[in-house]
């Protein structure tokens, strides 16, 4: 079984988020990073899979050489390979022209069984690039993964949190599966495994190491651009009941009738 | 020929979805001469063409067919995306339900473009097609340009625009067409739906959220909470710091890991207003705060504010709405 596994860096804070020149998510270059919230998620549930199929977990984070720091997080949890997909053809797209560099990594690197991937990121929020990898490479895509119910060699049954229960969803394999919070508790890395992970080489592929066009990749090959990013609108004010108990929830009651949004 | 809209008819409890019928009207307002076109996916389309007739399609398009029953973005996307390639549009809009966005990301994606997800407004500036979309859970809004060459994939969040008045004299075309279909079926199946026990929680939908916090104390707090949403017709939700703490369930959480809600009126009761659950409540459109603390940051976004014990409050609103609400 092999599992793929894509983490992504995320701005610790709204400060210092920004709009590139090319209108992209950017973020000043003194602020703090971190791992999406969701990754170890995601690798806790491919180093889950490994544990009981055997096989190898390899983990991809496409972006700026700051997220090899995160990839090395990876390796320490316990997974057996990281690539970085980097360079100035490949950062600072949006999640769609993010996912083509990925499914790009993929195919050059061969036969795979499976794909994860978190289902939402914590900077943009766009839950994109599941379906988006899915249809790249012509495999099934099975979102809102809370677990992992059975794999084996061509199949995977998890089950999809959905907005009123859950489904539970059989797939064919190769497939790509996006996971929610809570699918695994992910596991802390051994002092070991960090020790180790810091000594690792991290190889970094570039658009021609993947072979793809630079025209889809990137800024250049984004098709949504931003062009403003700034905080909603503020709020317009609190109007504050003073008063005793009964007089105040008389008076607030008056005047949630009054806006008829009742 | 000027290109058409299209909307993306999702099926809600009882016909149509209410985030189908709001996208409808919004998209009466985008279409140009080349008109809106409603397009439906499903097993059964009994009673669909007719209700978005009745909210304003110019057009409805019914793709029916067995493989539909369950929503499976094998099949979906494989018979739109033929569609699309076949007639063209300009736009389409789909509702931003958990099913509904993958349905996007995968259609753009099978378009060659890439889609804009959970929009909460769209418009044009000349040629270009515009939306405004949170990141980072709310913290920032952003206008994105959808600059797909081919249609122009937008999800909409629930509630983002209003539901608009039903018009009974609206004639559509209706026409059924024969979906192309992936050869070989669908490579997932449903194997079952374990449906959430008792009264379904639905938060996106509710007109008015009554939610609690940590000032509840325990589990058996959330009793006031209860009663006046019972009042209000309401729904109950809650912060993540009382879903981690047991005293009510996941579906009801809203908040950055939880639901993003708009709901015509939010009463937060003893949630002190932690910036991930501001981030999914505060485009609500009347909010009330509850709290000891009068520097909750809770009343920074509220419109009303309280500073007492919910248990003394609550009940004495849940008194008076029910007079109100009865004379």
């Amino acid at each position: 079984m092999k599992t793929i596994v894509f983490i992504k860096e995320v701005p610790e804070t709204p400060d210092g988020v920004k709009i590139s020149d090319s209108g992209q998510l950017a973020v000043d270059g003194d602020r703090a990073f971190l791992t999406d919230p969701i990754d170890p998620y995601s690798v806790e549930t491919a180093l889950k899979i490994r544990e009981e199929k055997g096989g190898e977990v390899i983990v991809v984070s496409a972006g700026s050489t700051r997220a090899e720091k995160f990839l090395k997080e990876a390796l320490a949890m316990g997974a057996d390979e990281a690539v970085l997909l980097s360079g100035a053809e490949i950062e600072g797209g949006d999640p769609t022209a993010t996912a083509r560099a990925l499914a790009a990594a993929v195919r050059k690197s061969g036969d795979f069984d499976l794909l994860v991937v978190g289902d939402r990121a914590a900077d943009d929020n766009s839950a994109v690039v599941g379906p988006v990898l899915g249809q790249l490479l012509d495999i099934p895509v099975l979102t809102y993964v809370s677990e992992v119910r059975e794999v084996d060699a061509d199949t995977i049954r998890v089950v999809r949190t959905l907005e009123k229960g859950r489904e539970v969803v059989e797939s064919s394999l190769p497939a790509v599966v996006s996971v929610v919070k809570g699918i695994h508790e992910p596991r802390y890395p051994s002092l070991l495994g960090i020790r180790k992970a810091s000594k690792r080489e991290v190889p970094k592929w570039t658009a021609a190491d993947l072979g793809e066009d630079p025209a889809r990749l990137g800024a250049a090959g984004s098709p949504t651009r931003m062009r403003s990013l700034a905080p909603p609108p503020a709020p317009s004010g609190v109007e504050m009941i003073e008063g005793e108990v009964e007089e105040a929830a008389k008076t607030l009651v008056a005047k949630i009738i009054d806006r008829k949004v009742l | 020929m000027s290109r058409s809209i299209w909307v993306i008819a999702e099926r809600g409890a009882s016909g149509v979805s209410r985030t189908t019928k709001e996208i409808l009207g919004k998209a009466g307002e985008l279409a140009g001469e080349g008109g809106m076109t409603a397009v439906y996916c499903g097993a059964d389309a009994s009673g669909i063409a007719e209700e978005l007739q009745r909210y304003g399609a110019g057009r409805v398009c019914l793709l029916v067919d067995g493989a539909f029953e369950h929503y499976n973005a094998d099949q979906f996307v494989h018979a739109l995306a033929a569609l699309a390639r076949e007639k063209d549009p300009e736009i389409i809009l789909v509702p931003g339900s958990m099913n509904g966005r993958e349905l996007a990301a995968a259609l753009a994606a099978a378009l060659g473009g890439g889609a804009v997800q959970e929009c909460i407004d769209i418009r044009r500036d000349g040629d270009a097609v515009l939306a405004d979309r949170a990141f980072l859970g709310g913290n920032l809004t952003a206008v994105v340009e959808n600059r797909s060459e081919g249609p122009k994939v937008f999800s909409v969040r629930p509630k983002a625009f209003p539901l608009p008045a039903e018009d009974a004299g609206n004639a559509a075309d209706i026409e059924e067409v024969t979906p192309v279909l992936r050869e070989g079926g669908s490579r997932t199946k449903r194997v079952e739906f374990l449906a959430d026990e008792g009264k379904t929680v639905n938060l996106t939908d509710a007109d008015v959220i009554v939610s609690g916090g940590r000032g509840l104390g325990t589990a058996e707090g959330f009793d006031v909470i209860r009663e006046l949403a019972d009042v209000l017709g309401g729904a109950v939700g809650a912060s993540r710091a009382v879903v981690d703490n047991g005293w009510i369930s996941y579906p009801h959480q809203v908040g950055q890991t939880g639901k993003t809600v708009k709901p015509k009126l939010y009463i937060a009761c003893g949630i002190s207003g932690a910036i991930q659950h501001l981030a999914g409540m505060r485009t609500s459109d009347t909010i009330v705060a509850i709290n000891k603390d009068e520097n909750a940051p809770i009343f920074k976004v509220a419109h009303f504010g309280i500073v007492g014990d919910l248990f003394e409050v609550v009940p004495q609103l849940t008194a008076r709405f029910r007079e109100a609400l009865q004379g």
